[in-house]
């Protein structure tokens, strides 16, 4: 569960842990200076808050941060994963800033920076770090992991749009429409057949996933 | 990817992505960075992943 920390309060972390199948992945840029800086005045310190809520009631949790062409060399230093490993954290989700629509790229990192990155989050990765980078860390998991391929994901809205990813805003089913048809989650799982792995890898493997998500409607 | 999302239609589940299918300088801007990332990550991609799968 994505989500900036600011309302888990002891009661809410009590509920997760009764729950016990959820894990919050909760949202920081850096330390108290970055964190603030995006996302307003004493989040960096509610997010410390549910972080020790979290610990108490026993809800396992990581972070997840965006890396853009300022923060990307603090949010994969040691010093920053040791920092909120120490807190409790127990992974990194990486998710490079990617603009939508009419976004800036000014904070998008260059090539030569995620070239960069590759090499600081596989350092991290052999010091025995939790660390996965959604972009960067394909030639571990044989490519993009979405479209609900084997061992990968797909992306739910709360709404019930389906979509191949996160990252990917185009939804090709709606999860309560099918359930209304008498289907289940099996059904977009379907639309995903046509997925043949191909030998070029990554961006192949991944366009013809996505196409074929799109294409079974 | 923006060929095939035109051919299928699936829905935009925002304005955001609506809008990103029909602004020629994010189209533009999109293909420049994959032209830079090509440049710099494929051999990555080449020694990393292609080659080990090979051993």
């Amino acid at each position: 569960m994505y989500t900036n920390g600011a309302l888990i309060a002891k009661e809410t972390a009590k509920k997760l842990a009764e729950a016990g199948n959820i894990t919050p992945a909760i949202s920081v840029e850096g330390f108290e200076k970055e964190t603030d800086e995006r996302r307003g005045k004493g989040i960096f310190k509610k997010i410390l808050e549910a972080m020790n809520n979290l610990n108490e009631a026993g809800v396992p949790f990581g972070i997840s941060v965006t890396p853009t062409r300022k923060n990307y060399a603090l949010l994969t230093s040691e010093k920053f994963i040791k920092y909120f490993q120490a807190k409790g954290s127990l992974y990194t989700w990486m998710f490079q800033l990617m603009p939508i629509g009419r976004a800036s790229f000014d904070l998008v990192v260059t090539a030569e920076q995620r070239k960069e990155m590759f090499y600081r989050t596989r350092d991290l990765i052999k010091k025995g770090y939790f660390v996965a980078d959604f972009w960067n860390c394909g030639s571990v998991s044989d490519g993009c992991i979405s479209a609900g391929r084997s061992g990968g994901y797909l992306y739910i809205e709360w709404n019930g749009n389906v979509t191949p990813c996160a990252f990917n805003p185009y939804a090709a089913a709606n999860i309560n429409e099918i359930y209304k048809r008498g289907g289940t989650l099996n059904d977009v799982l379907k639309i995903n057949l046509s997925f043949k792995k191909s030998e070029n890898g990554k961006i192949i493997m991944l366009l013809n996933k996505v196409i074929g998500f799109y294409r079974a409607r | 990817m923006k060929e095939f999302i035109d051919e299928c239609k699936p829905e935009p589940i925002d304005e955001s992505a609506k809008q990103a299918l029909k602004d020629p300088e994010y189209k533009e801007k999109m293909i420049r960075y994959d032209e830079d990332l090509t440049k710099v990550m494929d051999p990555i991609w080449e020694k990393e992943y292609k080659k080990s799968k090979m051993i």
